[in-house]
């Protein structure tokens, strides 16, 4: 049984995918603790038992509104097989920053490339090849709503659980060094070791409070620890 | 007309001055003209501009920074709703509504009105 979850920004079509994929084997219930629905469902394909679980529709990862939260806490502590990163093809540019975030996140991500007829409506020629060979994944172009692609997004959720993808998000060389010291920082005192140290330490360096607080650790720290690379 | 807005920027920089962001915008004084520097919630339906810094707190911020309002972009003042609260402005190839308390935070630079 392999553990999938689907994230995306509001209204990519999120919930279209989610009924495709699971039919009406749905279960509703609530995130624990917080008033946000909470839909699992069971998906089978090619004799491979799937959980499909349906995240919050959210904007980033930030982890400001509990949506966020929600979405964040799951994967990094839930660690699902695959990430399905549904994305609006026809508003790429605000939609893959989630997709990099969770890229970040060290998840094994999947692009769902939805609404692949309304960019082409909007006269947006995108290039699905490209975009799986820049970031690193697979891309999966989709109408969802028509069914189409359906069948591809479920080989290939089965064949990136095999082989999972991972890369890694380069920044600037000023950006890094900061990232590389906070990193060895973070491995040295084994700060959140159940997380991936780059992706804590990049969240350290943006002075993420969630994080901060999880670690234990105050701002003046990451400022001295920082204040020795210049 | 150049006057004017010359009173409108010592405002701005007054308020400015009462914001922990001081350090970065004179730089930005500094470098740039700044007849064209303006807040988001001054602009009027029709304008482009390009961001050049959030300030307030960084929980803001971020919500910005995530919506895409990142240094450098441009973006168009759309409409305002009755009031002028909230705004709608283009960036990035969508329509983003802000609430003027929020808009308040985008500096920028206009490009054209």
């Amino acid at each position: 049984m392999i553990k999938v979850a689907l994230a995306g920004n509001p209204n990519v079509g999120k919930s279209v995918i989610f009924n495709a994929l699971t039919g009406a084997r749905q279960k509703v219930g609530n995130w624990p603790g917080v008033t946000v629905e909470k839909k699992e469902g069971i998906c089978e394909h090619r004799g491979v038992k799937m959980i499909i679980v349906d995240l919050p529709g959210i904007y980033s990862l930030s982890a400001v509104s509990i949506d966020e939260k929600i979405a964040r806490d799951f994967i990094l502590n839930e660690k699902p097989d695959v990430v399905v990163s549904i994305v609006d093809a026809s508003n790429i540019e605000r939609n893959l920053y989630l997709t990099l975030q969770l890229i970040e996140m060290e998840a094994n991500v999947v692009v769902a490339l939805n609404k692949m007829d309304l960019a082409k409506s909007k006269g947006y020629r995108i290039d699905a090849r490209k975009l799986s060979a820049e970031l690193g994944i697979p891309v999966v172009p989709m109408v969802a709503i028509r069914g189409e692609g359906i069948e591809e997004l479920k080989n290939t959720i089965i064949y990136a659980s095999r082989a999972p993808r991972k890369p890694v998000i380069r920044y600037s060389d000023g950006i890094e060094r900061y990232i590389e010291l906070l990193k060895s920082k973070v491995v040295e005192n084994s700060i959140l070791p159940e997380y991936p140290p780059r992706f804590v330490a990049i969240k350290l360096l943006e002075l993420d409070e969630e994080i901060l607080n999880r670690a234990g650790i105050g701002k003046e720290v990451i400022k001295e620890w920082i204040s020795s690379v210049s | 007309m150049f006057f004017r807005k010359f009173i409108k920027n010592l405002n701005f920089l007054g308020l400015a001055n009462c914001n922990l962001n001081l350090l970065g915008l004179s730089i930005y004084s500094a470098k740039l003209n700044f007849s064209v520097m303006r807040r988001l919630h001054d602009l009027k339906p029709g304008t482009k501009a390009i961001v050049l810094d959030i300030v307030g707190n960084s929980a803001l911020t971020k919500k910005l920074l995530g919506m895409g309002l990142t240094k450098g972009v441009e973006l168009k003042v759309v409409r305002n709703a009755p009031l002028k609260d909230p705004m709608e402005i283009e960036v990035r190839g969508y329509y983003l509504s802000l609430r003027k308390a929020e808009a308040e935070n985008v500096i920028v630079e206009v490009k054209e009105e």
